[in-house]
């Protein structure tokens, strides 16, 4: 699986490589949009506001998350984002015929450009982040952005699974999926309170931003193993998930499992 | 050994609760001997896809089993046995070389070093596409993909190559060639090879058995020449006359003239087993006599024969 | 009249694509069911950053965020600009524009599409617990808005689709160029809660024309610090300069095609 997976890495890399004019405007273009996105965030809610400098790390914090998370899942296994799209157009059925999980064949099958961009965004916030808070928070956020990747998976292969079961169901998990990078970056356990803050765990983004940034922010071992096991535990139901449309998909046949 | 064994497949698909399940595949049962090339025929709706998702793992019948090799269809020993080309979904990564294809596909199927680089080589020989290697699979004519499908189907070695319409959109002289390779692989390789096809040259080229399939159910499951049944003794005989004026042969009655319009051409239908050659060929020769410019004997064609059976059992 | 049929297709065109958006309701409604959460979050955090300054009241910034996520959730979808230059091939064989045809389907595509969350916004803003009088005239506000904005939208979607056809790399652009919408159209929060000299700057752009302004309008009646023709006379030079770069941009990605193919 391993070989497998450093082979997939290899060649997808080497086409985008093919077109350097392509693969220079789709990181250039993406960093770009990162910094407008971080830019008109700050904008909103930092300048000129002195009062609201305290959530500055936080929000920090939270692009790290965000950033790095997405940017590592969708440029080692950039298929899953477009898992939806994959299923939809019926390019799943031959990975069926292999003798390989169709969910890593799925994975593997491409790898973004652009995340290469969000990645090195996130690192280098990162490093912004050693200097501005210190070590130990920046050191946490380290280890909780490899977290956030996994948790990124379990929500990208759930959200990919919904297209055995819907119509259009390829661009109603692109939309959760997009969604959910959108509420991380959104500083928003600092800004709930009360019975309202129960969103917060309603929603993906509870994996991605909510418990991560508790266990950041806390520093205790509670935090730590609900974080962690919330994480797992949802991985493995994703999977589950899929594994049971695809299982649904082989006894009812495609169109008629929709 | 027995390379596909289908026993008593059903495929039901659900429908609204008022309504029987529809089945698209009924009790079928067939077997495959090992190095067989075999036809799988059937009308547009008749199971055929249906039959080979089940047979490959990606559909899981509603009831009865299939096997690949001695292994149950779908588990990971069948797969590693089994190439699949299907016409109309392509497997290759359209954004990777040819080379980059296969080196991924050879990993997917646990085929590594040296064996691999050996069996690339081979291949791309075999199937004349060494001089595509290093070009990406987007800049391929249909025909040289189609050709990488197939090497890429084979890269493992399967014993069983199941081909879903690989012929599908390929001009004569692609075809043509695509036949010929696979011939050239099936001979070396003595692998059997399940076909669908709606193009019946292919299905002539390289086939001796077929299974015809309808509504889900076998209708037929034998040679070409057994296919053609009753049909197999008919013989057109097409004659040219120098004598415009010349009449058609009406008395001889198992010798039935057909209308053409051209005055010169002249066509009549009759039947061996009623019939002999010899006979009929005398009578048309002493009726024209000198003003019999050219002759020439038609079989039925195969098109004709599975025109005349599908209608037969849409009729049913 | 002589364009008279020609106006009849192309009205028929935009009326099959806003239909698009109705005909799978159920998948609609699944696709924005984090609208509510998105305008509850995003309200929370104006709240929290920019409610001291006592511009707006909490349930005005609602309904606020939830115009200005329709309008954005709706602008440059990637997709429709994609589909849109897949076309262009075959339509230099036929005998209809390709531009107009694409404009009217785009347009229609994007009036079904805010027509849909239009409807939704009114039971959101109940649940909210707006009151009904207000939540009507946000929502009536906002229906009388989207006609004139969707012809925006469907212009800058179809400079994008005309770019595509001759430049691939275009389709990174239409994020970042989004994302220029969603930060300087103060689509977040108002841009009259933005400090100087952000705001002042901010408030002469085509983005605050199409987003803020517009949601202003809808939730306090007038816009903010323009009038109703010095609005309008800004939206007509934009799109002057809109219609000029689509027949630039398509001629140039025409001719760029006959020449040398797809």
């Amino acid at each position: 699986m391993i070989s497998l997976f450093f082979k997939a890495m290899k060649h997808n890399w080497s086409a985008q490589a093919s077109n350097p004019v392509n693969l220079w405007a789709g990181l250039t273009t993406m960093i770009v949009n990162n910094i407008l996105f971080l830019y008109g965030m700050w904008l909103m809610m930092f300048a000129g506001k002195p009062q609201n400098q305290v959530i500055f790390p936080y929000y920090l914090t939270l692009t790290v998350l965000a950033y790095i998370g997405w940017g590592t899942l969708n440029f080692f296994l950039g298929g899953l984002k477009e898992l939806g799209e994959i299923i939809d157009d019926g390019k799943l059925e031959p990975m069926l015929g292999t003798p390989r999980h169709p969910l890593f064949l799925a994975a593997i099958s491409r790898s973004s450009v652009t995340a290469l961009g969000d990645l090195l965004q996130g690192l280098f916030t990162l490093g912004f982040l050693f200097w501005y808070t210190g070590f130990e928070w920046a050191l946490r956020a380290a280890f909780a952005s490899v977290i956030v990747t996994i948790a990124f998976t379990a929500i990208f292969i759930a959200a990919g699974t919904l297209a055995f079961f819907m119509t259009r169901g390829a661009s109603v998990g692109i939309f959760i999926v997009e969604s959910t990078l959108s509420f991380t970056m959104y500083p928003v356990t600092k800004i709930l309170e009360g019975n309202s803050r129960l969103i917060l765990y309603l929603i993906p983004a509870a994996l991605t931003a909510t418990l991560p940034m508790e266990w950041i922010e806390n520093a205790n071992w509670a935090d730590f193993f609900i974080m962690i096991s919330i994480t797992a535990i949802c991985c493995v139901l994703s999977v589950c998930f899929f594994n049971f449309g695809v299982k649904n998909y082989r006894a009812s046949n495609y169109i008629s499992a929709k | 050994m027995k390379s596909i064994i289908a026993k008593n497949l059903f495929k039901a698909y659900p429908k609204p609760k008022s309504q029987e399940p529809f089945y698209a595949v009924k009790d079928l049962n067939f077997d495959i001997n090992e190095g067989d090339i075999v036809a799988f025929l059937g009308p547009n709706g008749a199971g055929k896809s249906t039959t080979i998702k089940m047979l490959c793992g990606i559909l899981t019948p509603t009831s009865g089993s299939s096997e690949i090799v001695g292994k149950h269809s779908g588990s990971k020993e069948a797969n590693l046995k089994l190439g699949l080309v299907f016409g109309t979904r392509s497997q290759l990564y359209m954004h990777m070389t040819i080379y980059e294809n296969l080196d991924l596909i050879s990993e997917i199927y646990y085929v590594t070093g040296e064996e691999k680089k050996k069996r690339i080589q081979y291949l791309s020989e075999l199937f004349q596409i060494e001089h595509h290697l290093k070009s990406r699979a987007r800049t391929l004519s249909l025909g040289e993909r189609m050709r990488c499908e197939i090497v890429a189907a084979l890269i493992h070695k399967p014993r069983v190559l199941l081909a879903d319409e690989p012929t599908i959109g390929l001009d004569v002289v692609a075809k043509n060639k695509l036949r010929e390779v696979i011939k050239s692989w099936q001979k070396e390789e003595k692998a059997t090879l399940l076909l669908t096809s709606h193009d019946l040259s292919d299905v002539e080229a390289l086939c001796h058995r077929c299974i015809l399939i309808d509504h889900g159910q076998k209708q037929y499951d034998g040679t070409l020449t057994g296919l053609k049944g009753d049909l197999a003794g008919l013989r057109r005989i097409q004659i040219i006359t120098a004598d415009k004026n010349k009449i058609l042969m009406n008395h001889v009655p198992l010798v039935k003239p057909i209308q053409t319009g051209d005055e010169y051409v002249h066509k009549y239908e009759m039947n061996t087993q009623q019939i002999p050659m010899a006979e009929t060929i005398s009578k048309l020769s002493s009726h024209y006599g000198d003003s019999l410019q050219d002759l020439q004997i038609f079989e039925v064609s195969l098109e004709e024969v599975l025109g005349a059976r599908f209608t037969k059992m849409a009729v049913q | 009249m002589i364009f008279s049929p020609s106006l009849r297709f192309h009205f028929k065109n935009a009326t099959f694509s806003f239909k698009e958006s109705w005909t799978n309701l159920a998948n609609s409604i699944v696709s924005f069911m984090l609208f509510p959460v998105f305008m509850f979050v995003l309200s929370k955090m104006w709240e929290k950053f920019n409610g001291q300054m006592g511009n707006y009241t909490y349930k005005e910034i609602l309904a606020y965020i939830g115009v200005t996520e329709i309008l954005y959730m709706t602008f440059l979808r990637t997709g429709n600009v994609m589909a849109a230059s897949g076309d262009f091939s075959i339509s230099l064989a036929r005998p209809r524009s390709w531009l107009a045809t694409q404009y009217s389907s785009l347009y229609g595509k994007t009036l079904g599409a805010r027509l849909v969350l239009t409807v939704l916004l009114f039971p959101i803003l109940i649940a909210f617990g707006l009151e009904f009088h207000f939540s009507l005239t946000i929502v009536v506000r906002l229906m009388l808005f989207l006609i004139p904005l969707g012809i925006f939208q469907a212009l800058y979607s179809l400079i994008f689709s005309s770019a595509h056809v001759r430049y691939e790399v275009t389709n990174y652009l239409t994020l970042p160029f989004g994302k220029l919408f969603l930060i300087f159209g103060g689509v977040f929060a108002p841009i009259s809660d933005f400090a100087e000299p952000a705001k002042k700057i901010l408030l002469k752009l085509p983005p605050s024309d199409l987003f803020f302004q517009p949601a202003y309008f809808v939730i306090k009646g007038s816009f903010y610090q323009l009038s109703i023709l010095e609005w309008s006379e800004r939206m007509i030079v934009q799109l002057a300069a809109l219609l000029i770069l689509n027949i630039l941009f398509f001629k140039s990605s025409r001719k760029h095609h006959q020449s040398f193919g797809g």
